[in-house]
């Protein structure tokens, strides 16, 4: 474990009845990263999210910013911004409203900051919540959780429902704007390939177990997709591939800690996308990294 | 302190509708109806024994019943209120929103509560005194109709109305706590099971009624519950008859009035009652701590 992470989880379960949905979890983040978190439905990502935001309880020990979050989350989200459902904004206020109210019950908010991020939109003071899209929506809650100056943001399906021009504005104005050495993100969303850029970090969890947790850049040094012809299909299976297909009638292979100059004799060897990694480490045998 | 005066500002913006829009169409109506009334109504054939009454007697009883309709209103308002206000934030999944907040929901819990024994009840009473002011306003055209009506000076109005406000803000203060425990049951019961909360609250002190008369069935032999919350129903003035105070006359009066009011209440059942209702708030506290969807 890091020295200097601001979250750290050990032997972290969380169990609903007899389901076990975290399986004893154990990770590290440091300030400053972009975590992307990602996952089937069901594996377990937004229960890892509410027990590091201290919206559930668990077993184990979970730490964030030396904090408890359980016990401690009110003090927590002093520091702490998330948004787990873009659409959880209170209906019966105007938006002027509730900038008001969160003015005055958040220490951190700053009203200008959320205008600023509102600019463009077609939000306006006056407007009543209810009468809002569900993108108008999104649009508030992000621009809301942006303006509060936080160390750590939790950001759980953030554009859901938001169309593409939306969406990579939103991602631009979080890296330029938002992010700083000090600030650490965490997001979870299934359009992996559309944050792949600007993840530091990337860990996935499948069946309450993580599968990956590894920086995006070491990502080509253990990992190799390889895109071959039948011919050589058979003399690459030999490899051990994690993962294999056919696509088009070429063969798509992933390769886990296996010599790329090895594969590239055999045909078109890179790094893979993190949707092709994520589809291939999802349907390996063993949940266990390293354990083929 | 500033957000707590945030979150009693939120309560007054969600509930506006029952403690500010329902009461202004109430007043708007009532004017409508009494004015109407006035001038289309038949003479009554009452009123004469109102000629022994001096304008002011007359101006506090008047008061007095407007006060006891307001109170009854906020009453049930707030029945209704704590009904909702302890699990509206599972509506639209904003609970999330009120948990990314920096405050517990032990202080957003007591935000409500607060809320239900300040602001709102301040609202309902600046509706009952702005309803004296236009009962006073009225009596001119119903004298004119009836002559046998006495009109107050405005001097005795503005004590009438200064007196009767002071002891309908009372009568609302040591109402509103002595029913707390009937309120907490149903905010309680609301974190559990949301608006359902509003019959279930009935429907279980019925069934504790019930119960104990079923098991002491054929004996004759006290019923403590059926007593107790039937004591506690009553409200806090019990068998309290103003009139006779207020007909003695005088400025003094409403005065003499809240003196009767607090020497009859029942003191240890008051602390009772907000023991109750503290625990009721900090256990549904620790209920909403613990789920997402509470």
């Amino acid at each position: 474990m890091s020295a200097d992470a601001i979250i750290t989880a050990r032997n972290l379960k969380k169990r609903f009845g007899k389901n076990e949905v975290l399986k004893g979890l154990n990770f590290a983040i440091p300030a400053g990263r972009i975590y992307g978190l990602v996952g089937h439905n069901g594996a377990g990502k937004t229960t890892t999210l509410n027990a590091l935001l201290g919206l559930t309880d668990y077993e184990g020990e979970l730490t964030v910013f030396g904090r408890n979050p359980f016990a401690e989350r009110h003090k927590l989200m002093q520091d702490v911004a998330f948004i787990s459902d873009v659409a959880s904004l209170p209906r019966f206020l105007k938006v002027r409203e509730l900038f008001d109210l969160i003015e005055d019950i958040h220490p951190h908010f700053s009203r200008d900051k959320a205008q600023v991020f509102l600019q463009g939109t077609d939000l306006k003071p006056d407007l009543k919540l209810k009468t809002l899209s569900k993108g108008m929506l999104a649009q508030l809650h992000l621009a809301v959780v942006m303006a509060i100056e936080a160390k750590l943001l939790v950001l759980d399906e953030p554009t859901l429902g938001l169309d593409i021009t939306y969406r990579k504005r939103f991602y631009r104005r979080l890296i330029e704007d938002y992010m700083t050495e000090e600030r650490t993100l965490i997001i979870t969303t299934h359009q992996v390939d559309e944050i792949a850029s600007i993840l530091t970090d990337i860990m996935f969890i499948r069946d309450g177990e993580i599968v990956l947790d590894m920086e995006t850049e070491a990502l080509g040094t253990v990992y190799t997709q390889l895109v071959c012809g039948s011919d050589k299909a058979d003399e690459a299976a030999k490899l051990g591939p994690v993962f294999s297909e056919t696509r088009f009638g070429q063969s798509v292979m992933v390769f886990e800690n296996v010599g790329r100059d090895k594969l590239a004799a055999l045909g078109e060897a890179a790094t893979p996308t993190l949707s092709d990694l994520f589809v291939a480490l999802m349907q390996r045998q063993s949940a266990i990294p390293g354990d083929k | 302190m500033k957000a707590m005066t945030a979150l009693l500002r939120r309560e007054f913006l969600e509930h506006r509708g029952a403690f500010l829009y329902a009461p202004a169409v109430l007043i708007a109506a009532l004017l409508v109806l009494i004015t109407a009334g006035i001038i289309f109504g038949d003479t009554p054939s009452i009123g004469a024994h109102n000629r022994d009454m001096t304008p002011l007697v007359l101006l506090q009883i008047a008061f007095g019943g407007v006060g006891a309709m307001w109170s009854a209103y906020l009453i049930v308002a707030l029945y209704f209120y704590y009904a909702d206000a302890f699990s509206a934030d599972q509506r639209n999944n904003s609970m999330l929103f009120w948990k990314s907040m920096p405050q517990s929901d032990l202080t957003i819990l007591t935000s409500k509560a607060i809320a239900g024994l300040t602001i709102l009840p301040a609202l309902i009473l600046g509706f009952a005194l702005i309803n004296m002011v236009l009962v006073y306003l009225l009596s001119f055209p119903l004298a004119a109709r009836l002559p046998f009506i006495p009109i107050a000076n405005p001097i005795d109005m503005l004590a009438a109305l200064f007196g009767m406000g002071i002891g309908v803000a009372v009568f609302l203060v040591l109402s509103v706590i002595w029913y707390a425990p009937f309120l907490a049951l149903v905010a309680g019961l609301s974190v559990l099971v949301k608006r359902w909360a509003i019959p279930a609250a009935i429907l279980l002190i019925g069934a504790v009624v019930i119960t104990e008369t079923v098991l002491t069935f054929g004996r004759t032999v006290a019923h403590p519950i059926r007593e107790y919350i039937a004591y506690r129903a009553d409200g806090f003035a019990g068998d309290i008859d103003p009139m006779p105070i207020i007909t003695k006359g005088g400025y003094m009066a409403p005065f003499d009035l809240i003196g009767t009011m607090l020497s009859n209440v029942d003191w240890l059942q008051m602390a009772l009652g907000v023991a109750i209702a503290v625990a009721v708030v900090y256990g549904s506290s620790e209920y909403r701590r613990r789920r997402l969807d509470s």
